[in-house]
């Protein structure tokens, strides 16, 4: 959607592009016809000195004509004269046509012909002065001098010739340039002026579509506007019964809060006191934890004591093994000693009591070494039992320490939660009084909007005035955009 | 704990005691009015031999096998320097062979020695004569049982090593006239 200013400056971009063009067309059309009429003026300077040149020549040949005829010196005067004026002429015709090759060319052949036509006028002149009429009547009957003349007449004929073709190809192409920048200016005007026009037209039609309708838009809008403000004067009423209401509930708020502090000033000195007690605790749980660790060394060292004794027994049932064995062969030695004494009649006698009591001290040994490994196997046993016992002890111990190290650990987590609700309850009293504090501002605050509500219930009225004036005025707008509407 | 160490006390002055006196009475006036028996066991079997019939009690002697056809003949032995010819005990009893070498072993004869492995000795018995009865009074169909021991322990069958011996040497004689033949 193109704004109003974009549309009306493409029209006047559109407008000036179009004078620009004409404009410079008709310059070139008017600088074309200049150097027109400059060339023109130049292609007769140069047929005006062709026609000195010519003239000069005439009054060379005039002036010869009067001496001999007359053979009197004032005759040559315009021989004279034109002889001196002849070099200056041909000079400035040279400068002249310096442009052109072509017309140098036979410049070159006029300054040749009048040269050789000068001599002869000059050699008739002193056969007239020296012999006389009649032989200078003869020397110019000779016809040498008419024919010089003849063909200076002829090149510069084609010369005068040559500049009147170049006079009428520049009158052609002035004439060109003149209709081409008079149907130029003639279209461009025209096209200028259709655009113009339906620029003029389109901008017309199209600025009045569009403040048609943002008028009617206006109309509309204002016309809910005053809806809107009707309305915002209801709800402003509304908005100040509402806020009564909440200042009541806000005062109620405040007294709730109040209380809430000074229930969590009281939670906080219970929590505090719940933490001392948990302190307590933990060192109580503490000191029973290094009595268990005591408990369990000593356990450690009893295990350690009755493994030893059970070493000691089994070293024990070691050394019963080579009593017994030794026990066994002295009964053997014993027996083979009584069965010797036997063999040796009387004189073994004594020998045989000897080797009974061996044999029965072998035998009591025997005996006693069984006894003691029942007695040891008793030790072993009871050393067993106290090593499992004593065992289970370490274990009970163990899982004791165990127990009071997760009480340790209970404890620590309830000092630090009561720790961590103390914080809490004194985070929640400073909350609870800034809760306090910033329901009173709340409560200000809600005094203020309840001011606002009424100030802005009385701006409701300006608005629908001011909403009123505006459909009032977009009404009139419209009239002058679309007069056809109201007509109808 | 006080009360078995003064109990063993007691026991030990006991044994002192009684040692003493076995030194203390004269040796002419002691009798011999008792016999000494081996209690053994073959094949389990609760047996006695008398001391005054052997020569000689051996343990856990090496016994070298011998190739023979003798039933009961398990091997030499080296005892006091002599070779010993070793029968199972249990074999000469009428019992199967036993599975392992006996351990113990009774040196017997005098010129011809010989051994008799048995598989465990018990203890030395010494019985009164009146605890002895021969075989005939006891009515006994054992072989080589000479007489039966009452002890504390029970009745124990005593074997008579001389009627070993002759079985023995029926044996050696048997294999003897067959290698003749």
């Amino acid at each position: 959607m193109w704004t109003f200013g974009r549309k009306i400056a493409i029209g006047f971009a559109l407008s000036i592009a179009l004078l620009v063009i004409i404009g410079g067309v008709a310059y070139r059309s008017l600088s074309v016809l200049v150097d027109s009429g400059h060339t023109v003026t130049h292609s007769h300077a140069v047929i005006e000195s062709l026609a000195r040149v010519l003239s000069l020549m005439k009054d060379a040949e005039t002036g010869q004509r009067g001496f001999v005829i007359t053979g009197s010196d004032p005759y040559l005067e315009p021989h004279r004269s034109a002889l001196e004026s002849l070099p200056a002429e041909l000079k400035t015709l040279r400068q002249l046509i310096s442009d052109n090759p072509a017309q140098l060319k036979r410049e070159g052949q006029v300054e040749e012909i009048s040269a050789a036509k000068i001599t002869e006028l000059k050699r008739t002149l002193e056969i007239r002065r020296t012999e006389g009429f009649e032989a200078s009547a003869k020397a110019i009957g000779v016809g040498e001098g008419k024919r010089s003349m003849d063909e200076l007449r002829r090149v510069l004929d084609e010369m005068e010739h040559e500049e009147h073709e170049l006079l009428k190809q520049r009158a052609e192409e002035a004439e060109a340039a003149a209709a081409s920048g008079k149907w130029t200016i003639l279209a461009g005007t025209v096209l200028c002026l259709v655009i113009a026009v339906l620029a003029g037209f389109m901008l017309t039609r199209s600025l009045t579509a569009q403040i048609g309708t943002a008028v009617g838009l206006v109309r509309s809008s204002s016309t809910e506007l005053q809806a809107a403000a009707n309305q915002q004067a209801t709800s402003s009423k509304e908005q100040a019964t509402a806020m009564n209401e909440i200042t009541t509930t806000i005062s109620e708020l405040m007294a709730t809060s109040r209380q809430i502090a000074e229930s969590a000033k009281r939670v906080a000195q219970i929590a505090a006191q719940t933490a001392g007690s948990a302190k307590s605790g933990q060192g109580t749980v503490d000191t029973a934890q290094e009595s268990f660790s005591a408990i369990r060394r000593q356990v450690d060292l009893i295990v350690s004591h009755m493994l030893e004794l059970g070493k000691k027994s089994q070293q024990i049932g070691s050394v019963l093994d080579i009593v017994s064995e030794l026990a066994e062969q002295t009964n053997i030695l014993a027996i083979n000693a009584t069965i010797e004494a036997a063999g040796a009649g009387e004189a073994g006698r004594r020998f045989s009591v000897v080797a009974e009591e061996i044999r029965k001290l072998a035998d009591r040994v025997g005996g006693s070494t069984k006894e003691i490994r029942a007695l040891i196997d008793d030790v072993r046993g009871a050393v067993n039992t106290t090593v499992m016992t004593t065992e289970s002890g370490s274990k009970a111990v163990d899982a004791g320490s165990k127990q009071f190290g997760d009480v340790a650990a209970a404890l620590k987590q309830i000092a630090a939660l009561v720790s961590t609700t103390t914080e809490a309850a004194r985070e929640i009293e400073l909350s609870t009084k800034q809760q306090s504090t910033a329901v009173e501002q709340v409560n200000v605050a809600i005094g203020n909007v309840a001011q606002t509500t009424k100030e802005t219930e009385a701006s409701s009225g300006q608005i629908m005035q001011t909403a009123s004036q505006l459909t009032t005025l977009s009404g009139d707008l419209m009239r002058l955009v679309r007069p056809q509407a109201f007509r109808a | 704990m006080s009360a078995p160490g003064t109990a063993n006390a007691g026991l030990a002055a006991a044994l002192r005691k009684e040692f003493d006196q076995a030194f203390a009475v004269a040796a002419t006036t002691r009798k011999v009015q008792n016999t000494h028996l081996l209690a053994i066991r073959v094949d389990a079997n609760p047996y006695a031999i008398q001391v005054a019939e052997i020569g000689g009690l051996q343990v856990d002697r090496v016994i070298a096998p011998l190739p023979t056809t003798i039933g009961g003949l398990l091997g030499l032995a080296g005892i006091r320097g002599e070779l010993v010819p070793v029968y199972s005990l249990a074999v000469l009893l009428g019992y199967h062979a036993p599975l392992r070498v006996p351990r113990w072993l009774a040196l017997c004869g005098g010129a011809h020695a010989f051994g008799l492995a048995f598989d465990d000795f018990e203890r030395h018995l010494n019985v009164a004569g009146a605890q002895i009865a021969t075989a005939d009074s006891v009515n006994t169909k054992a072989q080589h049982i000479g007489a039966v021991a009452h002890t504390e322990g029970g009745s124990r069958p005593v074997i008579s090593i001389p009627s070993i011996a002759a079985e023995i040497a029926r044996r050696c004689t048997t294999v003897g006239v067959s290698k003749e033949t």
